[in-house]
């Protein structure tokens, strides 16, 4: 008998706390795990503690910078996929961030539409 | 054949830092220092040391005091361990027209734009800097402009992401529409009060007084009794300020539905005081939030979004703890705040 596959796990790494709390509920109600960090640090202890599948990371940290974590966190797992958001705009991100492969973008304010596809796109949700 | 394929002594590298010499960057017609893999300033040419009236910042890993304090575009300090030498020499990752700021002897303040290429050896090791500055306050005005403007469109869609997501949570938990329209305005007049009183104090942070009362002031009596405020006015950080205005908001809007304030006889006390807790390095702020003749409290049966994110708020956000107690007699809230720094009153 076929038994369903468990619930991927999302790394939300945001400062805002109403930001992550709403990020949270929205991937519980995808049917996916959430787990939370409120810094850098905290995400890279996080990361070292549970399976992690994808990190959704704010591109301004109050401790160190989006690039300097999802460096971090590719030099641990090469192959996480990293969604960077922000309220700045995609193309000065990509001028920050670069074009590696393994990192998207969706800026700020994003419709839970928009990163519903780019998850499925990414297959971390079923259809 | 790709970059992976080569073993290290095949890869192409960045020129040893011995070959960038102070001649060298005397040659350029940019203002350029050289930065050791310490964070330390090897070389600077001329032009560098007429920006910075001597030798530019050094790189610090750590958020150690500097000599000179930096900001960012915005006005605010820039701890020295996020600076764009800094976050270059952890991450590894070129930078392009960053955005800096200090103040000259004379209290001018100078915005530079900084552009870094990292270098490293064939082992990946950062082995150094080239760090060019240029200046925006004298010959790049617009630029300048053009990059505030970008700042402000980048803070202004925080605010609207922080706006999405009360209004997400709130309608997550919403009763009614009615209950969800009441709600959501409550929340968004009290971010907007907080906002109002960080943006009007003089320096940074706020008066812990004038937060409290602030997000009181819709259920305070005439003679200011039915909510007394019991303790010494200090400053708070502009965060800690934010996050316990959200949450004496939520205190006070359930205190109003279903505690004390409920009652025309019910009060409030909230006292704090400042001092040691066992085992924390540093000071902690703790306020008490009490109520006492309202209805008879009894613990709910799934916690709201008020109390979840006042809880997660001082968790998370604060590194500090909020304890709710649903005693019988009233509901009470100890708050916990550790004091980092504490900005004087003015």
């Amino acid at each position: 008998m076929a038994t369903a596959a468990p619930a991927r796990t999302i790394l939300i790494v945001e400062d805002d706390a109403l930001v992550r709390m709403a990020t949270s509920d929205t991937l519980e109600a995808m049917g996916l795990q959430a787990a939370e960090a409120a810094s850098a640090a905290e995400a890279v202890s996080v990361f070292g503690n549970r399976k992690i599948d994808a990190a959704i990371i704010d591109a301004n940290l109050p401790d160190r910078n989006g690039a300097t974590l999802t460096a971090e966190l590719h030099a641990l797992s090469p192959s996480l996929p990293i969604i960077v958001t922000s309220g700045y705009s995609e193309k000065s991100l990509k001028r920050q961030f670069g074009e590696a492969a393994g990192i998207f973008f969706l800026p700020k304010p994003f419709r839970t539409s928009m990163l519903e596809d780019l998850l499925r796109r990414l297959d971390l949700l079923h259809p | 054949m790709t970059t992976d394929s080569l073993t290290p002594a095949e890869l192409p590298s960045a020129p040893p830092l011995q070959k960038i010499t102070p001649e060298l960057l005397e040659q350029l017609p940019v203002a350029a220092a050289l930065y050791g893999p310490d964070g330390k300033v090897l070389h600077y040419n001329r032009r560098t040391a007429e920006i910075w009236k001597g030798c530019p910042p050094f790189a610090s890993a750590r958020d150690t005091p500097q000599c000179r304090q930096l900001f960012n575009l915005a006005g605010e300090p820039l701890p020295s361990g996020q600076t764009p030498m800094a976050e270059a020499l952890r991450s590894g990752q070129r930078v392009r027209d960053l955005p800096l700021c200090f103040d000259e002897p004379g209290g001018t303040r100078r915005c530079l734009l900084v552009s870094i290429e990292v270098l490293q050896d064939r082992f990946s090791c950062i082995t150094g800097l080239v760090v060019i500055f240029q200046n925006l306050s004298h010959s790049g005005e617009e630029e300048r402009r053009k990059l505030l403007t970008m700042e402000l469109s980048h803070r202004n869609k925080n605010i609207l992401a922080t706006v999405q997501a009360i209004a997400d949570l709130t309608l997550r938990s919403a009763r009614s529409l009615e209950d969800f329209r009441n709600t959501f305005e409550g929340r968004l007049a009290a971010l907007s009060r907080a906002h109002d009183l960080l943006n009007e104090a003089q320096g940074p942070g706020a008066s812990l007084l004038r937060v409290l009362a602030e997000q009181i002031a819709p259920y305070q009596s005439d003679d200011r009794r039915r909510i007394e405020l019991l303790g010494e006015d200090r400053r708070l950080e502009p965060h800690a300020a934010l996050v316990l205005s959200m949450a004496v908001h939520e205190l006070a809007v359930n205190a109003a539905k279903y505690g004390a304030l409920s009652r025309p006889e019910g009060r409030v006390s909230v006292a704090w005081r400042c001092g040691h807790l066992p085992e924390a390095k540093t000071p902690t702020l703790v306020l008490q939030w009490i109520e006492r003749g309202g209805p008879p409290v009894s613990p709910p049966f799934r916690r709201g979004l008020g109390l979840r994110m006042l809880e997660r708020g001082f968790t998370q956000e604060l590194k500090g703890r909020a304890q709710i107690d649903f005693q019988t007699e009233g509901l009470a809230c100890r708050m916990e705040i550790p004091i980092r720094r504490e900005p004087p009153l003015q």
